[in-house]
């Protein structure tokens, strides 16, 4: 190799070139080592396709080679891998140590043992719970389903009232050019459950390499009657004559030193533009989501969708609160639009402000006789008088959290606050969706979706046409620290929910405002993570121990008695499989378009 | 119900005939992607994976195939799984999960 060198001006240069270079042909060559081992997997690979006999890895695999990490499959993922891989040679300067010799493609343990739908869990898959790797959707699923079975041994009862989805099912749900197609493509799933006399139904999702979770909590109250118009859209129509209504109830029912005269000018005014900016908005709504439908969950969406979620659940009664606080504030500082008109009011700065300034405020103004600055709606407070010597703390913002999760939190918020109004005291039964997110991303694309399945699900299960909707909420977790843990955080988040289900529930339902991060850890036994990879993994091998041990007895049962099953086997081995046709829904590509005619395989 | 009925029947030499007639089955992939099988009953379905993933050109490995959400494994054939004429097998690619960037 010839290397022409610059003539440099200054002996430092020169160091520094032949140091360049030298780096150069460094990376080159273990570049060149890496390809040179991962041909030799594919070739240990293909050699023992080549002779297991009767496996599923006895065909044909096609030309495409087979990727070292069996991670890939398609053009996407096999990206992602790369990506992946070259994530993690770069955080460890050392490479990855090269494959072990038994084959990734090994089962290591089929769960559960007996039964439909069981899962096979290879060497490749145990490996992803080494430390920084990702956890894929076999994992997910068997740390669900082994949750869920140990729970079986627990408190068969409570197991018997949780449903677990796979890991597949937002997937095919969330058909985004048409939601009737994607549910068309799961309706089948649930045939033979019940998913309405469940309490409790766990969705994991993966979405941009990421796991989260939702929960639906009490689906059967999607049967029940809609909610009234009043309670909900409804609200937003007649808010005006309503406030006028209830503000002297409010106000009769408080010990107000401030004289209404003073307030009334501010309060008016924060009042009538909501009303405005609600029917822009909803011009707006009416026509954005075509546009934004295709997209991935872009912030146009996110927006729309909150707002039309805001708007038809607006409340009065929160409305009255906050105006409450305010006037019964006598500071200047303190003239903020009701927290309220955030729900509408498209300028982002006042939602992130507002709530904050409001509550901290009105906790360091808090008169010790009374509880209602800290933001408990009227009726809840009138409700439960036990409440009132011991006010709820007020919970300060937690800075992880970005000014829309605060956002949607008044707006949840507000919409418990509807269900509360609506049978007096206790809160209007609904069912509702829980996200669960280590990244504290919302989705409400994904509450959306759910939504619309439980009532697709409603109409073609029971027919009904008219459902109570669903209500969405995020619900505040640890953040995960790392890049890899999601998948871990995820099945911690339920195997602690599920403890103490209706006491969490209890807890994410009464929560107002921003959790600290200290709180939320302590909620969730954060401490329990860093295990949980390792935990998993001697629960596999322990597992895989027996599994393989009842199969030999299995399969020497098998020999010993004189092989029915292989002979019906060896009988119907012409033509078992035959390809038909073959409709790809993008356009045919060569590869398709020669092997169009029938093919014929032998078993 | 007359197929489920025949079904019942114990007999293994009686097998070859009714029970063990080929289905259609049509595999979708998570893309909408279409390909129809016809594969007897009692054949084992990892003929069709194996089948399928030679077809796209992929590891079995990496793509896991659902019937009504349940995942198919090595021993299931049709008829264990209840399977009808015309059923639909979804093929989804494994999925992973770390962060989102």
């Amino acid at each position: 190799m010839i290397i022409k060198f610059p003539r440099p001006s200054k002996g430092a240069s020169i160091w520094e070139f032949a140091y360049r270079y030298a780096a150069m042909f460094r990376q080159t060559e273990s570049r060149n080592t890496k390809e040179d081992r991962s041909e030799n997997v594919q070739d240990e690979l293909s050699a023992f396709r080549s002779v297991t006999p009767c496996s599923s890895a006895s065909f044909k695999t096609g030309p495409e080679p087979i990727p070292p990490n069996g991670d890939s499959g398609s053009s996407t993922s096999q990206r992602r891998s790369v990506r992946q891989s070259a994530i993690r040679s770069l955080r460890a300067s050392p490479p990855p140590p090269p494959q072990a010799q038994p084959e990734p493609d090994e089962v290591v343990l089929m769960y559960p043992p007996t039964g439909t739908g069981a899962l096979s869990i290879m060497l490749s898959d145990l490996k992803r719970l080494q430390p920084e790797e990702y956890l894929n959707d076999t994992l997910i699923e068997f740390g669900l389903k082994l949750w869920l079975n140990d729970l079986r041994g627990k408190d068969p009862a409570l197991a018997d009232q949780i449903y677990v989805f796979s890991s597949f099912f937002y997937k095919k749900l969330n058909n985004k050019k048409n939601p009737e197609d994607g549910y068309k493509s799961v309706r089948k799933w649930t045939s033979k459950v019940n998913l309405f006399a469940k309490k409790y139904i766990i969705v994991p999702i993966n979405e941009n390499i990421h796991w989260y979770l939702a929960i639906i909590y009490e689906p059967g109250h999607t049967l029940e009657p809609p909610l009234l118009l009043s309670q909900l859209s409804g609200a937003r129509m007649t808010r005006t004559r309503k406030q006028k209504q209830q503000r002297p109830k409010a106000h009769s029912g408080s010990s107000t030193e401030i004289p209404l005269e003073r307030l009334s000018p501010a309060a008016h005014v924060t009042e009538e533009e909501p009303e405005a900016d609600t029917s822009s908005m909803d011009a707006t709504r009416a026509t954005t989501p075509s546009t934004t439908e295709n997209q991935e969950m872009d912030d146009v969406a996110i927006t729309v969708f909150d707002r039309s979620c805001s708007i038809t659940a607006g409340s009065e009664l929160v409305f009255t609160t906050s105006s409450e606080v305010q006037m019964r504030d006598p500071s200047p500082n303190l003239v903020h639009p009701p927290s309220d008109s955030m729900d509408v009011d498209a300028d982002n700065s006042a939602i992130d402000v507002v709530p904050n300034t409001t509550l901290q405020v009105a906790k360091v103004q808090e008169p010790p006789t009374s509880n209602l600055s800290s933001g408990i709606p009227v009726s809840r407070f009138y409700g439960s008088i036990s409440k009132q010597g011991n006010p709820e703390p007020v919970v300060i913002a937690d800075h992880e959290d970005s000014g829309e999760d605060q956002q949607q939190e008044a707006e949840v918020d507000d919409m418990l606050a509807v269900t509360q109004s609506s049978t007096g005291d206790l809160p209007a039964a609904q069912t509702y969706i829980f996200t669960l997110d280590s990244l504290g991303t919302r989705h409400p694309q994904a509450i959306k979706v759910l939504k619309q399945y439980l009532e697709r699900e409603a109409k073609d299960k029971f027919n009904f046409d008219e459902v109570r909707v669903a209500v969405g909420k995020q619900v505040q977790v640890p953040v995960q620290p790392n890049t890899w843990d999601c998948g871990i955080y995820l099945l911690n988040f339920v195997k602690v929910l599920m403890s103490a289900p209706s006491e969490f529930v209890d807890q994410i339902l009464s929560t107002r405002g921003t959790m600290p991060s200290s709180e939320r850890k302590k909620m969730w036994q954060d401490h329990e993570v860093p295990e949980f990879r390792d935990h998993l993994k001697s629960r596999i091998i322990q597992l895989s121990q027996e599994w393989k041990a009842e199969k030999t007895v299995r399969e020497e049962d098998v020999n010993k008695r004189s092989g029915d099953p292989v002979e019906v086997e060896t009988l119907s081995s012409e033509g078992e499989v035959d390809i038909v046709e073959d409709i790809p829904v993008v356009k045919a590509t060569r590869g398709y378009r020669q092997r169009q005619h029938a093919t014929r395989l032998r078993g | 119900m007359t197929e489920v009925d025949s079904t019942l029947g114990p007999s293994q030499n009686e097998v070859k005939t009714e029970e063990n007639a080929p289905i259609n089955v049509k595999v979708v992939s998570s893309t909408g992607d279409e390909v129809f099988f016809k594969i007897k009953r009692n054949t084992k379905l990892s003929k069709l994976q194996g089948a399928y993933a030679a077809k796209v050109g992929k590891d079995v490995s990496s793509i896991r195939f659902l019937y009504d959400g349940n995942r198919i494994n090595e021993d299931d054939t049709p008829s264990s799984l209840e399977m009808e004429d015309n059923d639909t097998i979804d093929v989804m690619v494994e999925q992973v999960g770390g962060w989102a960037p």
